[in-house]
């Protein structure tokens, strides 16, 4: 028997911040790979960039208390939050100058194919000449210039807004103390600008414009100097819930708070005079560490504006309408469709649209007589909210647990949670210490034969717009002990009961990682070397320890362990003697990549499990979750082979080596991209249906006719 | 409606009508639970919520003996919250009860009006035999096909947070029930463990279960006993964590006397917080584990039997169960023969006139039979007849002097199976009436009960006196009639009588009250020819 390895060792665990900039960098890889379509390539730069400054408000902010809190606590890794701090500096300065030299290569690139971003040098005196009136009459009359007289106090400034700031000196004296001053770019001008040009599209950039004529805002001085910056603020400004009297408000504060919090990185144009540089420093009381110079634009987020102009369709993918669900082709009652089967809905490859006319159908049905929902981030307009506003204006019972402290949603969320309100629905502001997280829909009907029930659970929010963008899987089903379950938990939401067991769900915080370290567990109780278990699970991020553990115990026991994670991954695999038998892939791809899937052969009674969980500490312990088996057989052998198809993915998938990077899987045999196989999985479904001969539906057997 | 939607609907289920909405809330003494349900016209019964929430009346009551207001309010918000969740599915029946923590409480009465008041709900405080029959009701069914309780000596116990319910069958028929005062949270707060270390708090608590079993053993033939059912919460932990499943329905289980010996030793060391702590249980349930499990261990071995049969139900699937009948209408024949058998055996407590009592029983509930369309009563009452039948002429025990009166107080005072508590008082003046005065306002009990009881009770004791005079003589000579109905009379043409002195006599004395209460005029006539066979019947079923 070999000994016994020490589980706890940090040399088993990755840290969960550089394995977050890892992520990133793979959203970066797709924006300068040469086999992505440019526009898609400008889209993979501009999220990498707003991704990072999520991180920075969040993460690094996070870390900063700490380190300010004079933590030195180790994290499983082994890494104090000052060691921590300072890689993710130096991963992060490679990552920003590498995304900038692929921006400005992406833009050349561009360039060549007619669409051209052009700096100040390239101007010709006609477009200068026009930028000039164009700065004139539009940028001019919105500047708020803040005059710094002194450096105390730093004006208030929001954070990731673009700025200048300029060193002024009066015309006539040239060695005069500089004067300092801050310009806000106004957020509501367009970041690019069209130009006249005898061809293509030409564009300047709203800064360059800024800083070429921004001494007609200053007459008499001159502009010794000028740099472009942007700040990062903490937005991990903490809301105790736990004894709010009014948590909208409390919430509202929050979010108006994180105006004023503390500085946690320091973006600014490369080349900046020194002496600016040294000024920003001191006045945001930031470190080296914490300044980024970026030779190029300053937010790439910005890009957006660039991918969201119209034609250039040969530069994008093409695109992909979502098809119609498999297990709803032909029907024609979404009702009696869900009562007759489960439906799965695997999207954006499937549409959304079913969900969302579930609900619309049930507002404006006389049998529905409550709906019970959680919303958790919803689009703007979102027809769910519009449709449960309706339901309950027509005296249906309408239960909507608005989550309003889904992070920078908070504003949006306080905005229907009102409008819900005064339509007359039931609207819960979340469990005091929980995140519902759970994305679960409730519909009771009375039916000529009694009530019935209708359930939607899922992994993905109910959020029309990037259920476009999202890979998410959601099940429809009238089954019972669901709806039993469904109830249960909005009962337990409501305050309306304590937890009273449940029939299929496990929730969190309470049995979520008992559950799956169950499963686990029995996968490796079971495994043999004539029966190997078989482990494949697909997740966002993977960072809890203890399944991080009971998933190494499992490789030692011979079980296969087939990893799916899109973000975090706190496992190491292939340690001899420890995750030898895990291997780690991650896709990133153009849906972003958002489903829980959970397999376990549990030797040959196949189990499939879909979570609103990710395997994260927070996930499991801090907010309200639910994990649910997919009992029909169909359903479940559809999610192995989708869950096979990802393993077998060498076009998009990396592999995650043991010294904590990923590679490209290379595998011999046809290419395979695994969101393009669904994809086209999704149109061949949809295709056979319709071409299915025609065929009469006699009214006296009509069971022959539902599949 | 779309054709496809009638048309993809079998047509079986579209001629059985819609499924009715039922709830049931159970006031105990640890937590309130409601359970909504739909029953089907075939009795099918869907569980639609399950809720629960922990009030903890049982705290007030078995240490101060009364309810306190904050524990009121307390109840009262969460009945309210029922009645929402009630309302969503427009529930058409709603039973609410209240079990030992309300019922022993000096404030019950208030407690029952403020229910009323604030919740709109009418609150029913069980008697401990009502409880047992629900629990019965419902063991019977979810054991089907597990267990033929016709061919067992069963002991089913319940422990709740106030009493353990105990329930003695004999092959199929219950013989004895009773409810003792050991219950998981009222041994805590007798004894205040939770103040104790954890050894010395064990110790404390076996020696009051010990008590109170070895007086069980005295009132209980629990020697005979060769199947153990536990019923209730913390058996059924025990069940999860160490049965066998027995039936494929997941509600019962077996546990076998040895690893449920270990169980209970382990859990018995740890504390409530580790426990709660180990099992991931809210440690309100853990505080009450190891009290029940003592309890159960206790009864197992006063049995001479090795395993226990663990059912996953409750009180609450009987009132379900009685709800779903309602619903279908269904009579429950094992319940009905459950009260007989109780009757009958409080009758030999008192050395009945036995077979007296069951001729007069039979003749009785055939002219209410008869009669059921005058007096319109339900099967329930027919039940109560019967009961008063059987026990009309207990009092003769105390003495024969206005035996009827020592009839009424001893049925009044007994608990019989299955019967609520207002039930076996309408028996208990339906027996108190069956000889000497009728119902009078100068008669304080009768007046005490509800007018709709006094009505069935005098309708019910016009007829008793009537089948008592045909049995004057406890000859049982009258065993067969046929009923013939000339306008304003009915006539009893009695078969192989010769003589029907003895019996007019007694009808002139006490037909009093039936002439009173039908306005019918009652003759009795010798029957020469043989009865027409459509008339024929025997009262003896």
């Amino acid at each position: 028997m070999a000994i016994e390895p020490d589980l706890d060792a940090p040399e088993l665990f990755f840290n969960r911040e550089l394995s977050w900039l890892e992520f990133n960098d793979r959203v970066l890889r797709e924006g300068l790979s040469p086999d992505v379509p440019l526009m898609e390539r400008l889209k993979f730069l501009a999220i990498a960039s707003s991704n990072l400054d999520e991180f920075f408000m969040v993460r690094v902010a996070g870390l900063k208390q700490q380190l300010a809190a004079g933590r030195t606590a180790r994290d499983p890794s082994g890494l104090t939050p000052a060691e921590q701090l300072e890689r993710i500096s130096r991963r992060a300065h490679a990552m920003v100058a590498e995304q900038a030299a692929g921006i400005r290569e992406a833009l050349a690139r561009l360039a060549a194919r007619g669409l051209r971003v052009l700096g100040p040098a390239e101007w010709t005196a006609e477009q200068r000449s026009y930028l000039r009136s164009y700065f004139a009459s539009a940028v001019l009359p919105v500047l708020t210039p803040l005059a710094v007289e002194e450096l105390q106090p730093f004006p208030i400034l929001p954070g990731l807004g673009l700025n200048l700031l300029l060193g002024l000196a009066p015309a006539d004296s040239a060695d005069a103390a500089w004067k300092l001053a801050v310009v806000p770019v106004p957020a509501s001008l367009p970041r690019f600008i069209p130009v006249p040009a005898a061809e293509g599209l030409n564009q300047a950039v709203l800064e360059d414009v800024m800083v070429e004529f921004i001494g007609q805002l200053f007459p008499g001085f001159a502009v010794k100097a000028a740099t472009v910056f942007r700040l990062t603020r903490d937005a991990d400004v903490p809301v105790t819930d736990d004894d709010a009297a009014d948590l909208l408000q409390l919430i509202e504060e929050a979010v108006r708070s994180r105006r004023r919090q503390g500085v946690v990185r320091l973006g600014l144009s490369a080349h900046a005079d020194p002496r600016l540089r040294d000024w920003l420093k001191q006045w945001c009381e930031v470190g080296d560490d914490d300044v980024y110079e970026v030779d190029g634009l300053l937010d790439a987020a910005g890009l957006y504006e660039i991918v969201s102009r119209p034609g250039f369709e040969a530069l994008r993918e093409p695109d992909w309408p979502p098809q119609a669900p498999r297990d709803l082709l032909g029907a024609d009652d979404l009702w009696q469709a869900v009562a007759d089967h489960d439906v799965l809905l695997f999207h954006p490859y499937e549409s959304f649209q079913p969900v969302v006319r579930l609900i619309e159908l049930a507002a404006d049905d006389p049998k529905v007589i409550a709906i019970k929902q959680t919303l958790y981030r919803v689009s703007a307009n979102s027809p769910i909210v519009a449709a449960l506003a309706r339901a309950a204006e027509q005296g249906k019972q309408v239960t909507a647990l608005v989550e309003l402290k889904a992070r920078f949603d908070e504003a949006r969320n306080v905005n229907w949670a009102r409008r819900l309100e005064d339509a007359g629905c039931h609207v819960l502001y979340g469990v005091a210490g929980l995140k519902t997280h759970a994305k679960l829909l409730l519909i009771i009907r009375r039916e000529e034969h009694g009530i019935r029930r209708y359930v939607h659970a899922g992994t993905g929010n109910y959020n029309d717009r990037t259920a476009r963008v999202y890979s998410d899987v959601g099940l429809l089903t009238a089954d019972r002990d669901f709806a039993a379950d469904a109830s249960a938990f909005f009962n337990l939401l409501t305050g309306y009961s304590q937890a009273v067991g449940w029939h299929k769900f496990a929730i969190s915080p309470t049995e979520s990682r008992a559950r799956f370290v169950e499963l686990i567990e029995r996968e490796a109780a079971a495994s043999t070397p004539d029966q190997p278990g078989l482990i494949m699970a697909k997740m966002n991020s993977l960072e809890d320890k203890a399944l991080i553990q009971a998933l190494y115990r499992a490789s030692r026991a011979g079980v296969r362990v087939l990893l799916n994670v899109r973000g975090i991954c706190c496992l190491r695999p292939g340690v001899p003697g420890v995750s030898e038998n895990i291997e780690v892939i991650s896709i990133v791809d153009r849906y972003l990549e958002h489903a829980r899937v959970f397999y376990f052969r549990n030797g040959g009674h196949e189990e499939v499990y879909l979570s609103s969980a990710d395997w994260m500490g927070r996930n499991l312990d801090k907010r309200l979750e639910t994990v649910f088996p997919i009992t029909a057989a169909a359903l479940r052998a559809r999610l192995v082979g989708a869950l096979e198809t990802y393993f077998s993915d060498n076009v998009k998938a990396r592999r995650l080596q043991p010294d904590g990077s990923w590679a490209p899987v290379r595998r011999r045999g046809k290419p395979v991209r695994a969101q393009q196989k669904l994809y086209e999985e999704a149109v061949e479904a949809a295709r056979a249906a319709d071409q299915a001969p025609l065929q009469f539906r006699p009214m006296t057997r009509p069971a022959e006719t539902q599949s | 409606m779309s054709a496809a939607e009638n048309a993809v609907r079998p047509a079986a289920e579209a001629e059985r009508g819609p499924a009715k909405v039922v709830g049931v809330i159970d006031i105990g003494a640890n937590a309130m639970r409601m359970v909504i349900a739909q029953v089907r016209p075939d009795g099918a019964i869907e569980e639609l919520e399950r809720t629960q929430r922990a009030v903890r009346l049982g705290h007030d009551t078995f240490t101060h003996g009364r309810l306190s207001q904050r524990a009121m309010n307390a109840a009262l918000g969460v009945l309210r919250d029922c009645k929402k969740l009630l309302a969503t599915y427009q529930a058409e029946g709603v039973r609410a009860v209240a079990t030992s923590a309300v019922r022993e409480a000096a404030n019950a009465d208030a407690f029952v009006d403020r229910v009323a008041m604030a919740a709109d709900l009418d609150l029913e405080v069980l008697d401990p035999a009502e409880e047992s029959r629900l629990t019965v009701s419902a063991v019977r069914q979810a054991v089907q096909g597990v267990l033929d309780l016709g061919q067992a000596h069963a002991l089913i116990a319940e422990v709740g947070g106030g009493s353990t319910l105990l329930t003695v069958l004999d092959r199929g028929a219950i013989t004895a029930s009773a409810s003792y005062a050991l219950g998981s949270i009222r041994l805590q707060e007798h004894l205040a463990t939770t103040q104790e270390p954890q050894a010395r708090a064990v110790a404390l608590l076996r020696q009051q279960v010990s008590n109170v079993v070895e007086a069980i053993k005295r009132a209980l033939p629990l020697g005979k006993v060769n199947t153990f059912v536990a019923a209730g919460e913390e058996a059924r932990f025990a069940a999860q964590h160490i049965g066998q499943a027995a039936a494929p329905t997941g509600r019962v289980w077996t546990v076998e006397a040895k690893p449920f010996d270990r169980l209970v030793a382990d859990c018995a060391r740890l504390s409530p917080e580790r426990l709660s702590k180990k099992h991931g249980l809210p440690l309100q349930s853990t505080e009450r584990l190891v009290p029940a499990f003592l309890i159960y261990h206790a009864l197992l071995h006063a049995t001479p039997v090795e395993r226990m049969l663990v059912c996953g139900v409750s009180m609450r699937d009987g009132l379900l169960l009685d709800l779903a009948r309602r619903v279908t209408g269904a009579d429950d024949p094992e319940l009905a023969e459950g009260v007989i058998q109780s009757a009958r055996t409080i009758g030999e407590k008192y050395r009945y006139d036995a077979p007296h009592a069951e001729h007069v029983a039979a003749l009785a509930v055939r002219l209410f039979d008869e009669l059921q369309g005058e007096h319109g009563l339900s099967p329930r009452h027919r039940l109560l007849l019967r009961v008063a039948a059987t026990l009309h002429e207990i009092g003769g025990f105390v003495s024969n002097r206005s035996h009827h009166k020592h009839s009424y107080y001893l049925i009044a005072n007994s608990e019989v199976f299955g019967l609520r508590r207002e039930e076996v008082l309408v028996a208990a003046h339906v027996a108190r009436y069956h000889r000497r005065a009728a119902p009078k306002p100068t008669h304080l009990e009768y007046l005490a009960l509800p007018r709709e009881d006094r009505i069935a009770v005098n309708k019910l004791a016009a007829l008793l006196r009537v089948a008592d005079a045909l049995d004057r003589g406890h000859a049982r000579q009258v065993r067969d009639f046929h009923i013939e109905r000339p306008p304003g009379e009915l006539v009893l043409y009695v078969r192989g009588v010769a003589d029907l002195t003895v019996e007019r006599r007694a009808l002139e004395e006490k037909g009093d009250l039936f002439e009173d209460t039908y306005g019918l005029r009652l003759r009795l006539e010798e029957d020469a020819a043989p009865a027409p066979d459509a008339r024929r019947a025997s009262p003896m079923e």
